[in-house]
Parts: structure tokens; C-alpha cells; sequence
């Protein structure tokens, strides 16, 4: 029961996604700066979090598994899943912000209650150019 | 009396079932994880974070969870009574960390990207008895221009 509702939870999640691929437009960076750009504002510090837990059906695998040992992809891709729920609300807000670059980026996970976790991202919103490349001076040399 | 020796009973199944799966399940995966790290060789990784090039980036992540098997959840029991450094549970922790970082190079690979920048990791417990550990990495790859 609990499997069949999550699963349609889930797909209906996935479908809603495929919508908003504004992604793109963001630049992220988990370095100090943004490769290629250069820094020329600084905003403010952006975050974005979301709590989950499992479900039925993916704790009985999981229950199963822990007797063999492996991975459990059932988990992976709640993780990345949730993951990328996060980054897109700290997105939603640099975009608030006018920013279009996030640098920093550093992600953080905590176990708040038996069965559920929190991921959490965080990082600076700043605008940032790109550098354009120096072109080799024909007439030096 | 019936019921304590069906409990043993249960418990010796459950210890062979994960002794033979489990080592069956971590050799395959050590192999695989050594094929592959050659495969992906020449990706570079670091975790600079200051540096500053003129190529474009673009970050990326990569997770994986792995639990523990019976077998080693019962070594790792008696191991905590005594203390003491807990080998079985290292391997876990270690396999993990190796997957996410050759996941992280697919990754880098798919995208065509040959570096990744500013890698950083973070390992994680997933409740129920503390078998299963997640660990994350992230980092940026960078494109350069050849």
C-alpha cells in the first residue's frame, strides 16, 4: 500500500521536474569562484533544504539487504532526488536575488528523526561575467 | 526451549546467508571498482578550491549507500564490547567512498569534462541499526580547452 502511493508520489514529482529545467541559466560552482567568470557582485548566503523519508517499500528491500550487504539503489536515488529538491529551492531563491551565479556550495546531511534526514545546501549568491579570452597580440613577439 | 533453538537456528542461517553473500557481494565490487578506476585513470581530481582558470565549469555530484551484512554486524557487535578498531566496518565505509568518487568521474566523463575542482566528501549514517552509510561527493569539473 504504502509502496504503490510513494511510487505514484514519486513519479509525480519526477513530471513536475521535467517543467521547470531552469537549472541551466544558474551557474553553480563548489570552488570560491565560478571557472571561466569573474566575480562582480556579492549577494548573500543561499540555502535551500528539504526533510524526507523512506517508504515502505523501499525499507522492507533495504531490511532484506542489510542481512546480504551491497547497495542499495533504492536509497541512492532517494538521496539524489532529494538533493536535487534542495538545490532547486536554493536556486528559487539567488534567482529572487538577481543573482545569476552560486559559488561555495557546500552540502550537509542530518539525521533528525528515526527514518528521516535532512539535506541541506548552502552557498553564496553572487553575479558574475565571463572572461573574455585574450587574444594573442599579432603585433608583439 | 523450542523457541530458543528456532532462534538459533534463525540467527546461524542469517550469519551464513551474510558471510557467503557478503563476501561474495565484496569481492565482485572491489573488482569491479578496480577495473573501472583504471578505466577512469585519466580524469584528474583535486581539492583546490583557489584556483582560478579561464575554462568553464560546471558542478557535479554523485552519491551511493551501502549497508552492512549480518555477518559483519555481528563481528561489529562483539568488536564493541571490547573496543577497538572495527575492520569489518572500515571495508564498508571505504568501498563507499571509492564508489562515489569513480561515480563522480562517470560523471565528470559523461559531461566531457577531464578535471574536477574543489572535490569534497561527506559520509553519513542512515538510522535503522547503523548499517547503512551514504557517502556524497561533490565537486566542479572543469572543461579545458585542448
Amino acid at each position: 500500500m504504502g509502496f504503490f502511493i510513494a511510487s505514484i508520489a514519486n513519479i509525480s514529482y519526477l513530471q513536475e521536474d521535467n517543467f521547470n529545467d531552469l537549472e541551466k541559466t544558474m551557474l553553480l560552482s563548489s570552488l570560491e569562484s565560478v571557472p571561466g567568470h569573474t566575480i562582480s557582485r556579492q549577494l548573500d548566503v543561499v540555502y535551500g533544504s528539504t526533510v524526507r523519508s523512506k517508504h515502505v517499500g523501499r525499507d522492507l528491500m533495504a531490511g532484506l539487504k542489510n542481512i546480504v550487504g551491497g547497495e542499495l539503489t533504492g536509497y541512492t536515488e532517494l538521496l539524489e532526488e532529494s538533493r536535487q529538491e534542495a538545490t532547486q529551492r536554493m536556486i528559487d531563491k539567488a534567482r529572487g536575488l538577481g543573482a545569476n551565479a552560486i559559488v561555495g556550495i557546500r552540502f550537509s546531511t542530518s539525521n533528525i528523526a528515526q527514518g528521516a534526514s535532512e539535506l541541506f545546501v548552502y552557498g553564496t549568491a553572487v553575479v558574475v561575467q565571463p572572461v573574455t579570452p585574450k587574444l594573442p597580440d599579432p603585433f608583439s613577439s | 526451549m523450542d523457541g530458543l533453538i528456532f532462534q538459533i537456528v534463525i540467527f546461524l542461517i542469517l550469519f551464513s546467508v551474510g558471510w557467503g553473500f557478503g563476501r561474495h557481494i565484496e569481492q565482485k565490487h572491489l573488482r569491479e571498482l578496480d577495473e573501472k578506476e583504471k578505466q577512469y585513470a585519466h580524469i584528474r581530481i583535486d581539492t583546490n578550491r583557489f584556483i582560478e582558470t579561464s575554462s568553464n565549469g560546471q558542478m557535479i555530484s554523485s552519491n551511493v549507500v551501502i549497508s552492512h551484512d549480518y555477518f559483519k554486524y555481528v563481528l561489529a557487535t562483539i568488536r564493541n564490547f571490547f573496543g577497538g578498531r572495527l575492520v569489518s566496518y572500515e571495508s564498508i565505509v571505504e568501498r563507499a567512498r571509492r564508489e562515489a568518487m569513480l561515480r563522480l568521474k562517470q560523471e565528470a566523463d559523461r559531461i566531457g569534462a577531464n578535471h574536477i575542482m574543489g572535490v569534497r566528501l561527506s559520509t553519513t549514517e542512515l538510522g535503522m541499526q547503523g548499517g547503512m552509510v551514504e557517502v556524497f561527493a561533490y565537486g566542479t569539473a572543469i572543461f579545458h580547452q585542448s
